[in-house]
């Protein structure tokens, strides 16, 4: 725990920022789907933006997989960053990232760290 | 009898706060340590943008850019400013970038595809192509 907090206090010190993209997927798939709530964009006010917000900025679906497409990113700071994936992120077992559910589309959240 | 107990308790508490610190200091290393060669999320790979004519763009798809794009992905900011500052010179040096940036790049822009499309801004165009090391 203590490790954690030094990487993350020493990455916030460096001046960069991670960024937050969500991407936007056709269907669930076999994936678990989580509703999101109200409160979670209470939480998490760079996903609100995102996905809803002033950073909304979705691309075309036709490239890469055909299937997903970027709906928008933003900067977050690292606790943020780490908030995210802890919440939204993969399972630490199985590795797979939970689609999350609102207005019904299909999200999933990833972190870029610099 | 009193003294020595105290003592005893006195180093303890100061060997337990060694512990700490050295297995502290010992994981923050090598985290660091595997950041700085692998990357957060896999191998490292570049962004190369080259400024290409008005000829090269045959039948080429092209993505026109806004300004809100490269805010959002500063990886391609980065090599689009690169390539358009010296006439020169119209290739990026290659820009790094995590694999979570390239699968955004390439879902919004399809720079990591076969016949990837041609990027324009504020009137250049660009290709682009993606290394893996």
């Amino acid at each position: 725990m203590l490790a954690g907090a030094l990487t993350l206090y020493a990455h916030e010190s460096s001046g960069e920022q991670p960024m937050l993209y969500v991407m936007e997927q056709t269907t669930p798939g076999e994936n678990v789907v989580v509703p999101l709530t109200e409160q979670d964009f209470e939480q998490h006010p760079a996903l609100d933006a995102v996905i809803r917000g002033k950073e909304r900025n979705p691309s075309a679906w036709e490239w890469g997989d055909r299937s997903q497409r970027v709906i928008g990113g933003t900067n977050v700071s690292y606790a943020e960053s780490r908030a995210l994936q802890d919440a939204y992120g993969p399972g630490r077992e199985t590795w797979v990232y939970p689609h999350l559910e609102y207005e019904g589309a299909y999200y999933l959240v990833v972190t870029a760290w610099p | 009898m009193e003294p020595d107990k105290k003592r005893l308790i006195i180093i303890g508490i100061v060997a337990f706060i060694g512990v700490v610190l050295l297995v502290a200091a010992v994981m923050f290393g090598v985290t660091t340590f595997v950041t700085l060669i692998t990357g957060v999320d896999g191998p490292p790979q570049m962004l190369v943008v080259e400024v290409v004519g008005e000829e090269g763009l045959q039948n080429a798809s092209v993505i026109r850019l806004t300004d809100r794009d490269l805010q959002q992905h500063p990886v391609l900011a980065t090599a689009i400013r690169e390539a358009g500052s010296n006439p020169n010179v119209p290739a990026s040096t290659p820009v790094p970038m995590t694999g979570a940036e390239c699968l955004a790049l390439t879902e919004s822009f399809g720079v990591y595809t076969a016949n990837a499309p041609i990027l324009e801004y504020d009137g250049v165009y660009y290709a682009t192509r993606v290394l893996i090391h």
